[in-house]
């Protein structure tokens, strides 16, 4: 008879410690642990600790090794290992393996959870007439459901959650007891008989009907599929807030929420009921599926299909389509009986943060809403959808919110310091444990609710990672909201506040996240962001070492006649840049602008520059792609955030995919000044005048222009002498800048490294100024 | 004009420019003035004019310093008795220009009913100046006895404003930016006290009054909610702003709550007068309007309601106006 692993010889016996830190807890990451043990028939425990969990195991070297392996290849889907120390000791003679129960010690736990949509198993039971579930829309297990918006405190049991309200009835203790259960441990584990309770609403804030059974269930629903068939807004409290929705299809609807809302033209995301809606929608590659499918189920950014039959003020100023899966029964329970594609917004009246309690949602949204869906189950924080696209197969996050945060984006080596971020998408960073831990999008501090929340969410983070600060970073522009505020606690702490340059944090967002080695060129590319040298930022290149950075190129620089009022009229920076250049130089564009902008206007804006009034000098890239655009037919104000932009990547997307045999770029011209590399548009205008005389379509000068930027970045490398090249800032959004970049820096032998988990624009600013508080800043 | 340092120049200007413009019989001839003191509490002011340019739609810096003076003094409620006008003059300042402001200085002063009863003048070199800066300080007397400041500003007083705001910086702006409105836009410079003087005599509980200067609506109310410890909470569709102001503030890509008025104050009163101040306000200007309420401090010292119940903080501008959006 062969000898069974448990009849080794003692010598052949072996102990390994694994301090794994990361985010593994809360997801059935010990449970899986001691499943795996019991498989291999190894011995010894496991615990969460603070930084994550740490296991002894003990049996045979073979099947420790399996273990080690399998334990990274076989995880939950959401556990992120960072990092896993193993530790060889002797024996210790264990008989069984066993979870132990976190000690007093670890009280502090730094990874929280975010919110994880329903999983297979969970839907199933809830569209089964025979379970004890069916029809219940807050059926969860360790695999799915509520986490980060019902944590009170660490660690992450009941009585420290939301949930506590709640008693569980004895068969979902049962299941809550069983480490064989799907829902062993799982804190939000409820039923009919025990959990959370839906409401329905009308307008005026009347309860209609509460109830948990699938009678109470089906009846709430079929009003509001009602009220959305006939054209309603119906809000709906999800996992982290209230979401507003309404017939995708129909236009009066759509139009109506937006004026209610007094939303601009950004465009609205939708809710479909499944993939196969989807496609009829927008075109869907398996990476995308798998993304729409996956437990973050966030709002994927698609391309539209033409003729897609939704109404056109779902989205007229995009390209793209923004669509989300179903991720908590509720929203299963309703898009199954509802069947189209339903617009799904986040439930906040414009400029303010998301609705995240019931009586908020009544209050605020009582003139939107035609009919409100919310339950008792608390929420602590608002949290709203996220956002990312599909790019070469990877996922871009653009805002990052429900099933992101607040899990760490990585290791970060320094001192417990807190990130206080930009104005606008405002996130915050903490440094604590040795993590960076990035924060929910906490919105536009410019409304009172929002900086509350901004407050607030300070208060709620430190107390749930169990982490202080010793210093605060703050961005250098005097006026924001989160600048001040640090400067506020710095003072009333008497900490130190330490203030980095806008777009040195954007480059080293992208550094630290990519492990980019340095020296390596950053390229900042944005709106606008405050300088050092009294100029407004936005098209810059940094050198960065491992303790300085140093500005060695950046636009020439260009009046932005009226500040603010410039990002609202891209025909005012058009007619800036060719303000800079002799009288007689590109009379077509001219001709262009003149169309734009009435002539009282133009006189004014010529002599608001000629005269240097609220007209700051500027290197901003985002602008110049406004002027761009307006030059290839962009008419009219921005309506939304980036919008003649997007309109100029539509045009060169288009020229892109069907065009083979590309024409040359529109180059720019380098020249030093000063010790420092001026990149002048001059030639790029001067191109675009005579091709658009020579009638050359807009969709090729648009690509053109567009190739012309990945060459500049290609080109300051080389002069530069750097072999990495690392971007930021919110013009990196853009995926054909980043495509034809990809490709030229291939070409050059230059490696390339783009932001991925942490969003290009000033959502990642947080994440980058933790980073970048050591680098001393040199400017020529 | 040439560099006087203080010899026979400077006289031949006192005597060929001030004395006429002002008139000689308040003027004193000697190091320093002597006027009688009436009986009660008196007010005292200084303040500096650097206004550019100095000759303006509706106003120049003469009439400016002198409303600005006289309304310094009738923010404390105090009737403006006397004026002195210290003058730093730069070479090469045309005399016509220099003799028009001391005219129109003279004229409003007499229309305001003060006395300027001391002046100085100096000259400094080319480039030096910025043609004429103009130095005053302001006596008056109080005549009341409410503790009008803004110490007395308690959470339920009801904010109200004088008239339409931003008109003065609108005209100085547009005036630098070289550009011609092509509008009767004026100046609002004027003098505040009849306004403030119906104010009293209403028996109006007055807790504080301000004008609005330099910084506008946004600067001088973050400085009362600060000193008095309360938050102001305003209702944006109430401010009064004529539609020249409104769509030159968007032109010039300017923040109407940060623009500048020379002739339009805050009046900061018990939440139960509210309606019979807003009726004396009107009677000197139709525009006037109830614009906010304090409140216990909360999130940030002055908030603004938009449309659609949407609460903004409106913060203190830290210098210039930079371009915020990323
Ligand atoms: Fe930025
Ligand atoms: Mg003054
Ligand atoms: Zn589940
Ligand atoms: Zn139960």
């Amino acid at each position: 008879m062969a000898p069974s692993p448990e009849n080794h010889p003692r010598q052949h016996i072996s102990r390994l410690r694994l301090n794994i830190t990361g985010a593994v807890q809360g997801l059935g990451f010990r449970p899986f642990v001691f499943r795996l043990a019991e498989e291999l028939h190894l011995a010894g425990w496991v615990r969460n600790t603070p930084a994550g969990v740490e296991i002894e195991i003990e049996g045979h070297p073979k099947q420790l090794s399996a273990f080690r392996t399998r334990l990274e290849t076989d995880a939950p889907p959401l556990a992120r290992l960072f990092t896993i120390e193993p530790c060889t000791l002797p024996p210790a003679g264990y008989a069984e393996f066993n979870i132990q129960e976190s000690g007093a010690h670890s009280a502090a736990v730094p990874v929280i959870l975010p919110e994880l949509a329903t999983c297979d198993q969970c839907v199933a039971d809830i569209f089964n007439p025979d379970n004890r579930r069916y029809y219940y829309p807050f059926t969860n297990c360790t695999h799915c459901g509520p986490r980060y918006t019902i944590i009170e405190d660490l660690p992450y049991d009941r009585e420290r959650t939301a949930m506590r309200i709640f008693s569980m009835c004895s068969t979902c203790r049962e299941e809550y007891g069983n480490p064989a259960d799907r829902r062993f441990h799982a804190q939000p584990n409820a039923c009919p008989d025990c959990g959370p309770s839906l409401l329905l609403y009308d307008a005026t804030g009347t309860l209609l009907r509460k109830g948990r059974k699938p009678g109470d269930i089906k009846a709430m629903l079929n009003r509001a599929v009602d009220t959305l068939r006939s054209g309603g807004i119906v809000s709906i409290l999800g996992l982290g807030g209230v979401q507003l929705l309404t017939d995708a299809a129909n236009e009066e609807a759509v139009r109506r929420l937006r004026s209610r809302k007094a939303r601009d033209a950004k465009p609205f995301a939708l809710m479909v009921p499944s993939v196969e809606t989807a496609r009829t929608l927008a075109r869907i590659s398996p990476d995308e599926e798998r993304i729409l499918r996956s437990p973050s189920a966030p709002i994927v950014l698609l391309t539209r299909r033409a003729g897609a039959p939704i109404a056109p003020s779902v989205a007229a100023c995009s390209p793209s389509l923004g669509i989300m899966l179903p991720h908590t029964p509720l929203h299963h329970l309703l898009l199954k009986k509802y069947g189209a594609p339903l617009v799904c917004t986040s439930g906040n009246l414009s400029g303010a943060p998301l609705c995240h309690t019931q009586e908020d949602a009544l209050r605020s949204l009582r003139r939107i809403a035609d009919l409100h869906l919310l339950h008792d189950r608390p929420i602590l924080r608002p949290v709203d959808d996220s956002v990312v696209r599909v790019f070469r197969g990877r996922e871009i996050v653009v805002r990052r919110a429900r099933g992101y945060a607040p899990l760490p984006v990585g290791p970060s080596q320094g001192p417990d310091t807190l990130a206080l971020g930009g104005e606008l998408k405002n996130t915050l960073c903490w440094r604590a444990h040795g993590l960076a831990v990035l924060s929910q999008h906490l919105g536009d501090l410019e409304t009172e609710a929002s900086t509350s929340t901004f407050r607030r969410e300070i208060d709620n983070l430190g107390r749930l990672l169990h982490a202080g600060y010793g210093r605060l970073i703050v961005d250098s522009h005097p006026d924001y909201a989160a600048s001040r505020y640090g400067r506020y606690l710095a003072l009333k702490k008497g900490l130190t506040v330490i203030s980095v340059q806008h777009h040195v944090a954007h480059v080293m967002a992208c550094i630290e996240e990519n492990h980019t080695p340095r020296p390596a060129l950053g390229t900042a590319w944005d709106g606008t962001g405050y300088g050092t040298d009294g100029t407004i930022w936005g098209g810059e290149f940094f050198d960065i070492g491992e303790t300085d950075c140093r500005r060695i190129a950046h636009l020439r620089l260009y009046p932005l006649p009226g500040g603010d009022a410039a990002a609202r009229e891209p025909a005012r920076c058009a007619l800036s840049l060719l303000h800079s250049l002799s009288a007689e130089a590109c009379p077509t564009l001219r001709k262009t602008v003149n169309r734009e902008l009435a002539a009282t206007v133009r006189d004014a804006v010529r002599s608001m520059m000629d005269k240097c009034f609220n007209s700051p000098l500027t290197s901003s890239m985002g602008r110049l792609f406004d002027a761009v655009s307006c030059y290839l037919g962009f008419h009219g104000p921005n309506l939304c955030e980036g919008h003649a932009a997007m309109q100029l990547e539509t045009l060169a997307r288009r020229y892109h995919e069907t065009e083979q045999n590309k024409p040359s770029p529109l180059s720019w011209d380098i020249r030093e000044e000063n010790g420092c590399l001026v990149c002048d548009w001059e030639p790029v205008l001067r191109l675009l005048d005579s091709e658009l005389k020579r009638e050359a379509s807009a969709e090729e000068l648009a690509w053109r222009f567009h190739d012309g930027l990945a060459e500049l970045i290609v080109r300051i490398a080389q002069s530069c002498r750097r072999t990495h090249i690392a971007v930021g800032g919110g013009c990196f959004l853009n995926t054909l800048l980043l495509d034809l970049l990809c490709d030229r820096t291939e070409q050059a032998g230059l490696t390339f490294d783009y932001p991925q988990r942490v969003p290009a624009h000033d959502g990642g600013l947080a994440y980058g100024q933790l980073a970048a508080a050591g680098l001393t800043l040199t400017t020529v | 004009l040439a560099h006087g340092g203080g010899g026979e120049m400077t006289s031949r200007l006192i005597e060929d420019i001030f004395l006429p413009a002002f008139g000689t019989e308040n003027l004193t001839q000697h190091d320093s003035a002597v006027v009688s003191a009436p009986k009660g509490k008196l007010a005292i002011t200084t303040d500096s004019f650097v206004v550019h340019p100095i000759e303006f739609s509706g106003g120049d810096i003469g009439s400016l310093a002198i409303h600005g003076t006289v309304n310094d003094l009738s923010m404390s409620g105090a009737r403006p008795l006397y004026i002195t006008a210290g003058f730093i003059l730069e070479e090469g300042l045309d005399t016509a220009v220099l003799s028009r402001i001391a005219h129109s200085m003279g004229q409003t002063a007499r229309q305001a009913g003060i006395a300027i009863v001391a002046g100085d003048t100096k000259v400094v070199e080319q480039g030096k100046g910025d043609g004429l800066y103009i130095n005053t300080s302001g006596i008056g007397i109080v005549e009341h006895s409410l503790a009008i400041a803004p110490s007395s500003i308690e959470p339920g007083d009801a904010v109200l404003v004088s008239g339409d705001i931003g008109r003065h910086g609108i005209t100085i702006m547009s005036a630098r930016a070289g550009i011609d409105l092509q509008t009767d836009l004026q100046s609002d410079s004027a003098n505040l006290w009849p306004s403030v003087s119906t104010l009293l005599q209403s028996g109006i509980a007055i807790h504080c009054l301000r004008d609005i200067t330099r910084g506008g609506l946004s600067m001088t109310l973050n400085e009362l909610a600060e000193t008095s410890g309360t938050t102001i909470l305003l209702d944006e569709t109430a401010i009064p702003v004529c539609e020249t102001v409104r769509s030159t503030c968007d032109l010039l890509g300017l923040d109407i709550l940060q623009t500048a008025c020379e002739g339009r104050y805050l009046a900061i009163v018990p939440e139960k007068q509210a309606e019979q101040t807003l009726l004396a306000l009107q009677r000197h200007n139709p525009e006037a309007a109830r614009i906010g309420t304090v409140i216990p401090s909360g999130t940030a010292p002055l908030l603004i309601d938009g449309l659609l119940g949407v609460r903004r903080i409106l913060s203190k501008p830290y210098g210039e106006q930079l371009p915020r959006i990323c």
